[in-house]
């Protein structure tokens, strides 16, 4: 869904090289501009001007995900995300897609452990109304009972779809953080059950906004062919009356790293082919081993030249496939605001037990702590993640919701046009050290998942 | 409970041929303070720089300066439309092996040069086509090129790789199988087309054990032939620079084998409902799919269509999410896309539901789609549905990616690159009574085929009211 310069400086800097060698390219510098103004009320809007085409992003992100719902409703900040589309005293049900939809937008919302945004991407004739419509949900919402069941509705069918009906059912995200996490705030499954969905009532959903919801626990992005005053002025008009609420206190919600190993083995009814999970906990964000971390996850799972695809999906074929990395799978390093892991997830063939397959990782891993990688390596991985991070960013609706987060979780949203110089600035010896400090057995924790035996030979 | 659904069926049937407009819903009232959208910009139309090559290669390139990546992907005319009849779905280990080595460099050379120059590539393979797509910064626009011409004109094949290709496509179709959409996906594609090759989308385990590389070889030389094929690169490239290095990398491209036969036609669209369920014991949701054949793409309905299936469920807000979904709580995400194929569309509603509700949900999708052809769309769905499709295009036509995946499946089709430029115009010239026309053409229920996945204990007695369903293995 989109993106951007001014000069074709393309093959001016071109690398060539012969089919043997794979000299890792500079990356070319790309900046996006960023304007960032707060209205009284503590609202943040970031804007981000790029006229390549007459579109424009928005995210609205609120600083409260997962972590935060209250206990007892677990799934609970998910079920309200679907509670802001349901309509407000000023717009009926329907309203809210149907003129995003004729002003030639998407749009969509996601809950995730540190926020949940909303998101639109449209024309820029539509943005006068979106903003209006943005307001109009944060100041107040048609919270009825009827509403309030549909939706329960369809949020247990989201979780029939991605969890109760399919093999591996996620298992990666909300079983290993239940197995790796000590604080409920991290370890407790946000989907939800069905007995907390079932117990959520109509009071918890207007607490929840009104507490949470506030201009004040707010950001807006907005990225595309807008001026920023332009912007500043309509958000002005439209939230500039919604009043600010006192936020909770913060829980406590640091975890330390393991200092004893933590397995789990699970039966799919499902899966024919078993798969393993492993999570390592990480450094918290901010910290100087996070970004090292988050390239050691991408030079070890990230892509077919990654180290473990070399190794055990090539190499000892292992595994059929593996997938991973810091904060894997619900976001990436730079849009977590809080304990998160290091992800190695993959199908294995029917070759050996789960403990064999995380052997094999941790050896990979091993001789990463011990004997480093080589600079060129590095710097190819290093290359491809700017490449990525520059992707990430093509989409204005993406764009504008990458520089709400960053600005709802450092307070710094330029701080985006920062990461291709962190990530650069890694080192061998700054990925052989992460390597030895966080990857460890004793900070491992994994879950091995097979299927369940067919129903035939169960009854024998 | 059965007997509301049917009292409910005839209620509903007797209100759309009897009424008409009666049974839409009444506009949705906007709120009085909400803002009125502002004057629409013009509409950018993307510059294509096309030429083609000595051997027949054509090249389309759309410069886009700026974000400093660019995307290169070929397309070579064959899929598993082309596969032989023993072989179904060979094109898929094609594609997997193509990466796997060439000439000039091994399997591991190409991930990691690749990597060197921020960039991806993989192939895939489709119904009528296979793609090797790719991706890097603007930067290393040349060896791009270079690596993707070599895995087009030089695939190896070797032997060890050939093998974990083998090995792993048996374990992957294990997996694939495990999944909801899998067996009712194949039994729904059947169902349509019979015998015909558009019903094959997977290779089997014996197809999987007929490849060797002698095979892919001699596959590769039927399909991939330069003037069967489309490069198209989109990004911060200039033209003129790279050009020659396009000429350069693929000049040596030669035809070395006859090119597959053509493709029959696709056998006439059913003209009577059949229902098939697909057996997945235990399963908590039935996966439901509706449709059936429609339209080329260089058809006159096909534009029709598109603002026919965007009122009908294309899009989140349409008629089938608000009865579904919003009304009903039956399903999390419901949708109908109109697929284009070279030698035809397959027009396929979806939608995961609750095992109890499987029978009300078939009831509502028949509903819906008998309205479309019963009753004309409102002015306001008409206009919600063309600027909605004009401002797809203006996000599509944002990004580098979703350019070249436009032009090169518009080839495929059959459609030029001025193809893409014209679609916003095509679509506002469509009419209501256009729509209702495609409606009663394709989306009348009684011609639409049915493929049920799910606990087919439940869901064939909860259907019988329909007609009956036949059960098949998945």
């Amino acid at each position: 869904m989109k993106p951007h310069l001014a000069a074709v400086a393309v093959l001016a800097g071109a690398v060539a090289f012969a089919p043997g060698t794979a000299p890792a390219a500079q990356a070319p510098s790309w900046v996006i501009p960023t304007v960032v103004k707060k209205l009284p009320n503590g609202l943040t809007v970031v804007v981000s001007e790029d006229h390549t085409t007459p579109t424009f992003g928005i995210s609205v992100v609120y600083k409260v995900g997962f972590r935060l719902e209250p206990k007892g409703r677990t799934g609970f900040a998910h079920l309200f995300e679907h509670m802001m589309f349901e309509g407000t005293p000023d717009s009926p049900k329907g309203v809210f897609n149907k003129v995003i939809q004729g002003g030639g937008g998407i749009n969509n919302g996601s809950t995730r452990f540190d926020y949940t945004d909303y998101i639109e991407s449209a024309p820029v004739s539509a943005l006068d109304p979106i903003l209006w419509l943005e307001a109009d949900r944060m100041k107040a919402l048609d919270i009825s009972v009827e509403n309030l069941n549909n939706q329960r509705d369809v949020v247990k069918e989201e979780i029939r779809v991605n969890v109760k009906n399919r093999p591996y059912g996620l298992f990666f995200w909300t079983d290993l953080c239940g197995l790796a996490f000590d604080r409920w705030e991290n370890a407790h499954d946000g989907y939800g059950s069905f007995t907390d969905l079932d117990a959520a009532k109509i009071e918890d959903v207007k607490a929840f906004h009104t507490t949470f919801y506030a201009p004040n626990n707010a950001v807006i992005g907005i990225a595309g062919d807008v001026k920023p005053d332009e912007v500043f002025a309509l958000v002005e008009k439209y939230f500039g009356a919604i009043p600010s609420q006192p936020l909770p206190p913060k829980p406590e919600l640091s975890e330390k790293l393991g200092d004893k190993e933590r397995t789990l083995t699970e039966t799919d009814q499902f899966a024919r082919v078993p798969a393993v999970a492993i999570g390592y906990r990480m450094p918290e964000p901010g910290s100087p081993d996070y970004i090292p971390a988050w390239v050691l996850g991408d030079l070890l799972v990230s892509g077919d030249a990654s180290r473990l695809y070399q190794a055990l999906v090539k190499g000892k074929e292992l595994f059929l496939n593996l997938d991973g990395g810091v904060h894997w799978p619900l976001g990436n390093a730079i849009t977590n605001g809080g304990p998160t892991m290091m992800v190695i997830f993959g199908l294995y063939k029917p070759v050996g037990p789960g403990r064999q397959m995380v052997d094999a990782v941790q050896q990979e891993i091993d001789a990463v702590a011990s004997k480093g990688v080589t600079a060129a390596e590095l710097e190819r991985v290093k290359t491809k993640m700017i490449s990525d991070h520059f992707s990430n960013l093509e989409m204005l609706i993406n764009r504008a919701d990458t520089l709400a987060i960053r600005q709802a979780l450092t307070g710094d949203a330029a701080s985006i046009n920062k990461v291709p110089a962190q990530i650069a600035a890694v080192t061998v010896s700054d990925v052989k050290r992460v390597a030895a400090k966080y990857l460890t057995v004793p900070n491992r924790s994994w879950i091995d998942r097979l299927s369940a035996p067919k129903p035939q030979q169960g009854a024998k | 409970m059965r007997a509301r659904i049917r009292i409910a069926t005839l209620v509903v049937l007797a209100a759309v041929v009897a009424s008409g407009a009666a049974v839409a819903k009444q506009p949705t009232v906007m709120p009085k303070d909400l803002p009125a959208f502002g004057a629409d910009k013009p509409l950018p139309v993307p510059t294509i720089v096309s030429e083609t090559l000595p051997n027949g290669l054509t090249v389309w390139i759309v410069p886009r300066p700026g974000f400093p990546k660019v995307e290169a992907t070929v397309v070579v005319r064959g899929g598993n439309a082309a596969d032989p009849a023993d072989l179904p779905g060979v094109s898929d280990l094609l594609a997997s092996a193509l990466k796997e080595g060439t000439a000039k460099r091994t399997s591991r050379q190409i991930a990691e040069q690749m990597q060197a120059i921020g960039g991806t590539l993989d192939a895939s393979n489709g119904t009528d086509a296979t793609f090797v797509e790719a991706d890097a910064l603007s930067s290393g626009a040349v060896p791009l090129i270079e690596i993707v011409a070599d895995v087009t004109e030089n695939p190896s094949f070797p032997k060890d790789e050939v093998e974990l290709v083998k090995a792993n496509a048996l374990e992957a179709l294990k997996a694939e199988a495990s999944q909801p959409e899998f067996a009712v996906e194949k039994a729904f594609r059947t169902a349509v087309y019979g015998d015909h090759p558009y019903h094959v989308i997977t290779p089997t385990e014996a197809s999987i054990g007929m490849v060797t590389p002698e095979l892919l070889r001699a596959e590769h030389a039927r399909r991939f032939h330069p003037d069967r094929a489309l490069l198209v690169v989109a990004g911060a490239v200039d033209p003129e620079a790279l050009n020659p290095v396009i000429r350069k990398a693929f000049a040596g491209w030669k035809s070395s084998a006859p090119a597959p036969a053509e493709v029959p036609p696709a056998p006439p669209a059913r003209d009577a409902r059949t229902i098939v369920v697909v057996d997945r014991p235990g399963s908590v949701q039935s996966e439901i799919r509706v449709g059936r054949q429609t339209m080329t793409a260089s058809d006159p309905d096909f534009y029709k269509m598109v603002v026919a299936n965007t009122i009908f469920g294309g899009a989140f807000a349409s008629r089938l999410t608000d009865n579904i979904r919003e009304d009903k709580g039956y399903t999390y995400s419901p949708g109908s896309s109109n697929q284009m194929r070279q030698l035809g569309g397959l027009l396929q509603i979806r939608a995961a539901v609750r095992n109890d509700v499987t029978a009300g949900t078939l009831l509502e999708i028949f509903y819906e789609l008998d309205r479309m052809g019963a009753t004309l769309p409102t002015d306001e769905e008409m206009t919600r549905a063309k600027r909605y499709q004009s401002g797809l295009y203006l996000l599509r036509n944002s990004l580098n990616g979703a350019i070249v995946r436009t032009l090169a499946t518009n080839w495929v089709n059959g459609l030029p690159p001025a193809a893409l430029s014209e679609f916003v115009p095509k679509v506002n010239a469509v009419t209501a009574s256009d729509v209702q026309a495609v409606g009663r053409k394709y989306m009348t229920s009684l011609s639409e085929t049915v493929a049920i996945g799910g606990d087919a204990a439940k869901i064939v007695p909860a259907v019988a009211e329909f007609g009956g369903a036949k059960v098949v293995q998945p």
